[in-house]
Parts: structure tokens; C-alpha cells; sequence
């Protein structure tokens, strides 16, 4: 694809725990082009939200640190970029949509303040509290900020604006709060949206709308998009291209709707075949677990649960490869010379 | 609901506690073993002048007409003789109490003004020197005996440095501000009564200092828990991901959060100044309740006894109920419940 | 039904053992934690040999050795001696076991009429619940100090009054705090299944939610302990305490002001040892609460 807008190249993160340091993200690439969205699908614990935090900057750095790999977004490495740079694009030009809506706003502040601080002192590092003040005295600045924040309401199709904005986060719907988090996470018109499995915490009626409003609002606004969930039938929905995780590596890429009509490694297989259909009596799920990642296995991390398993998989670590045109797999049983 | 009927129904509380806590001290005092006639009259009074006196003082009369009596004169400001000072029990009040509210308000202050920034500079930097520093701080605030502490003080500053004064609420030689609240530096201020204000604020600096020790000491392990605590919320990560600066999020957003409870325990950490208070007035001849109650409970001297504590409980009571209508203001949450 | 008991009770006992062990091992390296530990036990054992350690056993009474007055730290007497005479260093340690002594049953004590009431009141709950949370409240409702200063004031001042009073002062806490975890933990479902299994209220209450309910209570009276320690002294230094010549750290501290600042030793070396004491309990309580994860004041 023509330059990409967001680039991970050979990203490795580890957490310092108790136990040790847990490789957690283990060499990763993902490209996210123009005006493209893309899923990244991965059970619980496969790292999909420390990527996300890293690319933001939001790690925890204590426990956790880098190391090794870029991220580039728009040609710049976010990793080595001084703090002032990556707060503009905080909000700006990157943005996220949380999980859990109901706990991703301050309990005891209105929408209206958090909202309004947002909007008035997006992306700056430091403010002094003179400033701060002198701002919010600033009527015309303020009324001028309120009324951005009402057509966005509006936008995301909440209604009653004004009313909801004296809310507190209590008083709200999960899903009229994650619309609200979803008009936050574009007011800055940022050209990158990180969703951080916005769905997950909803009821399912909600979540096809909010499914609805994302799809909507990336087509009027051509943004790209990172759409990060466990559940593979989503992506269909929403994304073009596909990323499936499995304990902090990169196992398979494709369109989707190549992945889901011909599924390459076997971690998509199981995936795809645990998708509940009305069709199939059982329920079936891939048995085991993930694996340790202060101590992880040499070769394929998904060997343990692999139902094709080969002896080599134990010990060598399979490379990514493309079996068709736009679709990689990493997994021995593409390499050539087996099958 | 909204904040008017929170205001509204914290009322309605609060009066019924008001009455309880008078009918309790009522009941404990009457429950007392001990005889406060005889007391008063000496163990060789005859019984005649022993009756004589009992009904006079109404303690011939059911328990339930007693105590309106009690109410009745506790409303007229009539709290009965004191033995030591030979006046009404409430002129007595009235003269000590504005030197204990001004020692104690001086000292929350402090506490407040000091261990406020330094609980959250002590939570956002976490582990550094700063927060090691006043986590060491906190614990030898929390250890120390105020009484003693305030000692060593006057040890240090009054005797051997001669910076300080030793005792008194105001230099002998100046006289005290006019009586607007009592306050002396509130009184000084006003007026404009410069050297009385310097000379007040250098008599309660010590004994403020050595009774705020403790409620900072809390206040900052408190706030430190909160921010430490609330610093990886996800509602933190949301605001810095979309832009929010850092100084923002954590001056107005973590700080409000993390500050509701150490609201919750400053109705205690008042009462605990306000008790520590007795011991610290001792030390520092402070012309306040404290060393006016404790000669009344040394002496026995009953109607003082009563009076300091009513006087005692109802501040509380007071400062209880206002540091509620800050909680409901703060806490939206606890509106809503 | 029997053989159910008894697997369930191995069962608890296996899992009460390893969170025993489990909690040791964090306790050890929590340093600050050890070095409470180590303080506290050396204090403690301190004054309960007193007799056999102290250099001058009988100066913890009524001996007066009025030419060894006033006598500055040395060699003799680490501490000095006080104005009649007697070691200081002695008086502390027998001065010690009072002072400890007030400062380990205050808590206790409150914390068992405290907590059987907050359960009674949580788990039974109805009038008699809301009456016992009236009360709570009202006792709440004054300071600290004055229920003690009252009490003392009448019964007059000795060891057994100061816990007496105290213990009135303190068991209000408890209630309000094992009541607000009794509400909490009364919904679970462990609760429902004994009450299925016919338990009567009184083996719920004190088999299955007390155990529940611990762990904050025991953080609350170690840190009381030291609350206990330091309003003991100071009752002592007003002398509503113990009375002379038996010594207690806060009474000490008073005796000693008469002879300010020249003869600095009697009043400071008592409030160094306080302190030393809160502090070593402070540093545990903290340990422990660190290691229920729970949050007390």
C-alpha cells in the first residue's frame, strides 16, 4: 500500500512482574493505511491492549517497558518522539474510544466539565493555573468551545444535548456514555481513532448501534481506523483488513473476508469455528490456555493447543509468509517443503 | 437529587443528634455514682441542709422533669456554679472557648494548607525521594505524642533559641484585640491592631504546630492512597489519550477524587484536635476549655465537668455536619444514594 | 453430613495455611514491617523483664535516694535519675509495662463489644439493629477525650479506670466498621448456602461472616493500639492516670516539667520511648494492612 499512516515495526514490550519479565508483545508488524479500517482480533490476554497502549504512549512505564521497535505514525517514530510533540497529537490527530464506557469518565465531574476542559486545552503539555482561569473567565472562547461540543453531540446522535451534558457519568446509559466518549475521542478531528474494544461492555441491541454510528462516522470523516475485540464476527462488520493476535505475536493477516472464507492458521480456525451459529449444535472452543510469558516457549507460542502440531513447531519459531496475495500467515505448515 | 435536598435532609439529622447527644451526656452525668451534694457541702453537713439543698437543686424531682429543668437552664445559658472560679459555668464557657476554636482552627489549617500539596506531589511521583521523604514524615507525625512534641518545641524555640514565647495567647504587655468573634487574629485583622496580630500568631504557632502534626500526617497518607490509587483508572488513561495535559488531569481531576475521602475523616481528625487540644493547652498555659476542663475533672468541679463537655460535643457535632454539606458538594454520588 | 464437614473443614484448613504461609512471606520482605516487628518485640520484652532486666528494680517504686537526684545520663544510669533519686531507666521499663498494658487492652477491648454489637446489628439487622446504630452514632458524636475525662473525673484516675474509659470511647468504631462489612457480606452466597443447611443465626454470624470480616479489623486495632498508647500517656500527663510513685510514661513526662529546661532528661527520654513504641506499631499495622490490601484508617 502507498505509505502507510500507522506503522508498527518490530514491536517488543515486557512487563517486570513478580515472577519476572514477561515478553508480552513479541516482534509485532502492523500497518494501518489511509482511510482503511483494521481489526486486531485476539483472545483475552494475547497483548492487544498493551499494543494499543504503547502506541499511545500510555504504557505504564515502571512495570512495563520497550524493547525494541518503532511505531511510525505518519512518518514519525512515536517511541523516540519528546513528550511536548506526542501531546499534540494526543486528541489531535490520535485519538481513543475505551472499553468500558462507564468507567472511562471521571465520577465526579459533569460531561459538560471534562468535556469543556478537553476541548479548551487539548493538546497542550503544561498549564499554569493563571492561564486556567483566565480561560475559563474567556466567554467568548468558551461559548465558542460549547458550541463544537453540542454539534458533535449531535453527530453521534445523542439526544437532549444540553441536558446530558449536566449529567455525572452515573446518571448515564452505557450506551449513551460510549457515545459521548466517541464524540470526545473526534472533536479534535484527529485522523487515527484507536477503538479499544468499544462494544465489549455493552448489551448486544447497543452494540450493533454503536457498531452503526463508528461505521457511518469513518465514511463522512475518512479516518482510519484500529479496531481492536475478541469477537472475529465484528471485524466483518466494520474492518477491511484483518490482524489475528495470539500471545503477543502476529499469526495471521488478510482481508476479511478472505480470512473468514479461507482461515490459514489454525488459531483462526478454532476462532472462527467457536463463533456461536444457530446452525451448529456444539459449542466448541479451542482447548488450553496462553501461554507463560516470563517463561515462553521457544518455537510456536501457539504449539501447546495446536491441533496440527509437528515436532519442529516446537522448537522453531515460524516467520510470517505470504500464502496469497495480501494474505500472511505465520505458521510452520505454509513453510515450504511441508504440508 | 440535588444538592438543596441533600443540605435538607443532613438537617434533619442533624438536629435529633444534637438532642441525643445532650440527653447522653445528661444521662451519663446523673448516672454517676456520687453524690454532688455532699460533694458540694463536705462529708459533715447534716441531713437537714442535705435535703435542703437537693431540692433546691431540683434532685428531689423524677429524672424525666430534671431534665427539663437541665434543658430549660441550658437554653437560658445557666450551667451552674463552678466550684473553682465561683461564676456561672457558662460565663466560664464563654471566655475560654473562643482560645480553644481559634487554637483548633489554626491547626486544621495547617494540617490542611501543608499536607494537601504535599499528599498529592507524594502520590504523582510515587517512590521518588519526595514521596519517601514524606511517607517518613507522615509516620513520625502519626507516632509522636503531641503533648510531648509540644515540649520539645518550646524546649527548642523558647528556651534555648528565645524566638518563640512560652506561654499565653498574646504577649503580656500588649492587650488583646477588641471582641468581635473572639478570634484574636481574625480580631486583629479587622481592626488593623498590628502588633496584637503579630503577637497572637507568635503565641499560637507553637501549639498550633504541635497539634497539627498528626491530622497532616494522615491527610498526606490519605490523599497518597487516593491518587496512587485512582492514577491508573481508566478514566485517567481516556484523558490523557485524547489530549488532556497532564498538569490538568492530575491538579482538578485526580485531586477531586482522591480528596473526597480524606473529607470523609476531617470531622475526625477535628475531634482529635480538639481532645489532644486539652493536653496541648496544659503545656502552653493556653487560656482555653481544655485547661479549664482538665482542672475541672482534677478538682471534680461537677457543673464545669458537664459544661466543657457539652460545649465539647456540640462543636463537634457542628463541625461534623459541615464537613458533610462539603462531602455532598464534592461527592455527587452520595446524593444520588 | 458428617464426611461433608469434614472435607470441608480439611479443605478450609488447607487453604487457611497456605495464605498463612503466603502472608509470611510477604511480610518478610516488607522491611519497614520487620523492623516494626523487631522494635516492638525488644520494647515489649523489655518490660515484661523488667524485673530481672531493669539495673535498679526498686526505683520503680517508692524509693527516695534524694543524694542521687537529678543525676545527668551516664554510665550509671543510662537515662539519669529524676528528682528523688530513682533510675530512669528502670522506671521506663516498669513504666513501660502500664503504658503498653493500657495500649494493647484498649483496643481489644473495644473491639469485642464493638464488634459482637456490629454484628448483631449488621446481620440481624431490624430495630434492634437500628437502635444499636443510633447509639453507635450518638457515641460517634463526641470527641474522643471527653467520655474518658468524664468517667475519670468521677471514678477517679488509676489504670483500670483509663481502660474502662477508653474502652467506652473506642467500641463505636468497631460497630460502625464490622456493621458496614456484615452489610456487605451478608448478600453473598456463602451466607445463603449455610442458611440452606439449617445454621443458626449465631454459627452464621460467627463462623462465617466474622472470619470474612477480619482482616480490617485487625489492621484497625494494631493501628489503635498506638492511638491507645498515645491518648494513655497523655491522660497520664494531665495525671488523670495513674497516680505517682508507680511509673507511667505520660506521668513521667509531667513530672519531669517542673525542671525545665536544666534537667532535660525526665521528660524527654519517656516521650523518645512513646514514640519508638507508636512507631513500631504504626510501621506493623501498616504491614499488615499492605498485606489484606484493605483500606483502614
Amino acid at each position: 500500500m502507498t505509505s502507510p499512516i500507522l506503522s508498527v515495526k518490530n514491536l517488543a514490550v515486557s512487563f517486570n512482574t513478580f515472577e519476572g519479565e514477561a515478553k508480552v508483545i513479541d516482534y509485532i508488524n502492523l500497518d494501518l493505511g489511509e482511510k482503511e479500517t483494521v481489526g486486531l482480533v485476539g483472545e483475552t490476554g494475547c497483548g492487544k491492549s498493551v499494543t494499543l497502549k504503547t502506541i499511545l504512549g500510555i504504557l505504564p512505564i515502571p512495570p512495563g517497558k520497550v524493547t525494541e521497535g518503532q511505531i511510525l505514525f505518519r512518518g514519525k517514530d512515536l517511541l523516540t518522539l519528546p513528550t511536548k510533540e506526542l501531546c499534540k497529537l494526543h486528541g489531535r490527530e490520535i485519538s481513543l474510544i475505551p472499553q468500558d464506557p462507564l468507567v472511562s469518565l471521571n465520577p465526579v465531574f459533569t460531561v459538560k466539565d471534562q468535556f469543556l476542559d478537553l476541548v479548551m486545552r487539548q493538546g497542550e503539555e503544561h498549564i499554569s493555573r493563571i492561564n486556567y482561569y483566565k480561560e475559563k473567565l474567556n466567554k467568548k472562547k468558551t461559548q465558542g468551545a460549547f458550541k463544537e461540543i453540542i454539534t458533535m453531540l449531535q453527530k453521534v446522535q445523542i439526544p437532549d444535548c444540553e441536558r446530558v451534558l449536566d449529567y455525572y457519568p452515573y446518571q448515564l446509559s452505557g450506551g449513551m456514555a460510549q457515545r459521548i466518549l466517541i464524540a470526545i475521542s473526534l472533536i479534535g478531528s484527529p485522523r487515527l481513532l484507536l477503538a479499544d474494544e468499544p462494544t465489549t461492555a455493552l448489551d448486544v441491541t447497543v452494540q450493533k448501534q454503536i457498531i452503526t454510528l463508528l461505521k457511518k462516522i469513518i465514511e463522512d470523516s475518512n479516518l482510519s481506523m484500529l479496531y481492536i475485540t475478541h469477537n472475529l464476527g465484528v471485524t466483518r462488520k466494520i474492518a477491511q483488513r484483518v490482524y489475528i493476535m495470539y500471545a503477543g505475536q502476529i499469526v495471521e493477516m488478510g482481508k476479511v473476508g478472505e480470512i473468514f472464507d479461507e482461515p490459514l492458521h489454525p488459531y483462526t480456525l478454532g476462532l472462527i469455528n467457536s463463533l456461536p451459529k444457530i446452525t451448529r449444535e456444539r459449542f466448541n472452543g479451542i482447548d488450553g490456555t496462553i501461554p507463560d510469558y516470563v517463561h515462553p516457549p521457544k518455537g510456536c507460542r501457539f504449539y501447546p493447543r495446536c491441533l496440527f502440531a509437528k515436532d519442529l513447531c516446537k522448537s522453531q519459531k515460524p516467520t510470517m509468509i505470504e500464502v496469497k496475495k495480501d494474505h500472511f500467515v505465520a505458521c510452520r505448515l505454509f513453510h515450504k517443503g511441508s504440508k | 437529587m440535588k444538592f438543596r435536598e441533600y443540605v435538607l435532609r443532613r438537617l434533619l439529622l442533624f438536629i435529633p443528634t444534637l438532642f441525643g447527644v445532650v440527653v447522653l451526656i445528661f444521662l451519663l452525668v446523673r448516672m454517676l455514682p456520687g453524690d454532688p451534694v455532699r460533694l458540694a457541702l463536705g462529708p459533715d453537713a447534716p441531713m437537714s441542709q442535705i435535703i435542703a439543698l437537693r431540692h433546691s437543686f431540683g434532685l428531689d424531682k423524677p429524672i424525666h422533669i430534671q431534665f427539663l429543668i437541665f434543658l430549660n437552664n441550658l437554653i437560658h445559658g445557666k450551667m451552674g456554679l463552678s466550684l473553682l472560679t465561683n461564676r456561672d459555668v457558662y460565663q466560664d464557657v464563654a471566655q475560654f472557648y473562643p482560645a480553644s476554636l481559634e487554637l483548633s482552627l489554626v491547626s486544621m489549617f495547617i494540617a490542611i494548607i501543608i499536607g494537601i500539596p504535599l499528599g498529592i506531589v507524594s502520590g504523582i511521583k510515587q517512590n521518588k525521594w519526595v514521596d519517601h521523604l514524606s511517607r517518613m514524615v507522615s509516620l513520625f507525625g502519626v507516632s509522636i505524642p503531641r503533648f510531648w512534641l509540644a515540649i520539645i518545641l518550646v524546649l527548642t524555640f523558647s528556651f534555648y533559641m528565645r524566638i518563640m514565647p512560652i506561654s499565653g495567647r498574646i504577649g503580656s504587655g500588649i492587650s488583646p484585640p477588641t471582641h468581635i468573634t473572639g478570634l484574636y487574629l481574625i480580631d486583629s485583622f479587622i481592626t488593623l491592631n498590628i502588633p496584637a496580630f503579630v503577637s497572637s500568631l507568635k503565641h499560637i504557632i507553637l501549639p498550633a504546630i504541635s497539634l497539627s502534626v498528626s491530622p497532616l500526617a494522615q491527610i498526606v497518607r490519605l490523599l497518597r492512597a487516593g491518587i496512587i490509587e485512582h492514577k491508573r483508572a481508566p478514566h485517567v488513561m481516556m484523558m490523557r489519550a485524547n489530549g488532556m495535559p497532564e498538569d490538568l488531569i492530575n491538579r482538578k481531576y485526580l485531586f477531586k477524587l482522591s480528596f473526597i475521602p480524606v473529607l470523609s475523616i476531617i470531622g475526625l481528625l477535628f475531634a482529635s484536635v480538639i481532645a489532644m487540644s486539652f493536653v496541648v493547652e496544659t503545656v502552653f498555659s493556653w487560656p482555653g476549655i481544655g485547661r479549664y476542663g482538665t482542672n475541672a475533672v482534677l478538682y471534680v468541679d461537677f457543673n464545669a465537668i458537664v459544661g466543657v463537655t457539652i460545649v465539647t460535643g456540640i462543636t463537634f457535632i457542628i463541625a461534623n455536619f459541615t464537613v458533610d454539606m462539603f462531602y455532598g458538594y464534592f461527592d455527587p454520588r452520595i446524593r444520588y444514594g | 453430613m458428617d464426611k461433608i464437614n469434614y472435607i470441608a473443614k480439611s479443605v478450609s484448613r488447607h487453604a487457611y495455611l497456605e495464605s498463612l504461609f503466603r502472608g509470611i512471606y510477604v511480610i518478610r520482605k516488607n522491611i519497614p514491617t520487620l523492623i516494626g516487628i523487631g522494635l516492638f518485640l525488644s520494647l515489649l520484652l523489655m518490660c515484661i523483664f523488667a524485673p530481672w532486666l531493669a539495673p535498679y528494680p526498686e526505683d520503680a517504686g517508692d524509693t527516695i535516694h534524694l543524694s542521687q537526684s537529678f543525676k545527668p545520663p551516664s554510665l550509671l544510669h543510662i537515662c539519669g535519675t529524676d528528682q528523688m533519686g530513682r533510675d530512669i531507666f528502670s522506671r521506663i521499663m516498669f513504666g513501660g509495662r502500664n503504658t503498653l498494658l493500657a495500649g494493647l487492652i484498649i483496643p481489644l477491648v473495644g473491639a469485642s463489644i464493638g464488634c459482637t454489637l456490629g454484628l448483631i446489628a449488621g446481620y440481624i439487622g431490624g430495630k434492634i439493629g437500628n437502635i444499636i446504630m443510633r447509639i453507635t452514632d450518638i457515641f460517634l458524636s463526641i470527641p474522643p477525650l471527653i467520655i474518658a475525662l468524664l468517667v475519670i473525673g468521677v471514678f477517679g484516675p488509676s489504670l483500670k479506670n483509663i481502660i474502662i474509659a477508653l474502652s467506652i470511647d473506642w467500641w463505636p468504631w468497631y460497630t460502625r466498621l464490622v456493621h458496614g462489612e456484615v452489610i456487605s457480606l451478608r448478600e453473598e452466597t456463602f451466607v445463603e448456602a449455610s442458611k440452606l443447611l439449617g445454621a443458626k443465626n449465631t454459627r452464621i454470624m460467627f463462623s462465617e461472616i466474622l472470619p470474612n470480616a477480619i482482616p480490617p479489623i485487625i489492621v484497625k486495632i494494631t493501628l489503635d493500639m498506638g492511638y491507645a498508647i498515645l491518648t494513655a500517656a497523655a491522660l497520664g500527663f494531665l495525671g488523670l492516670g495513674i497516680l505517682p510513685p508507680i511509673p507511667e510514661w505520660g506521668l513521667m513526662i509531667s513530672e519531669g516539667r517542673l525542671y525545665l529546661p536544666r534537667i532535660w532528661w525526665i521528660t524527654t527520654i519517656p516521650g523518645i520511648f512513646i514514640f519508638l513504641a507508636v512507631f513500631s506499631i504504626n510501621l506493623i499495622g501498616d504491614g499488615l494492612r499492605d498485606l489484606f490490601d484493605v483500606e483502614v484508617m
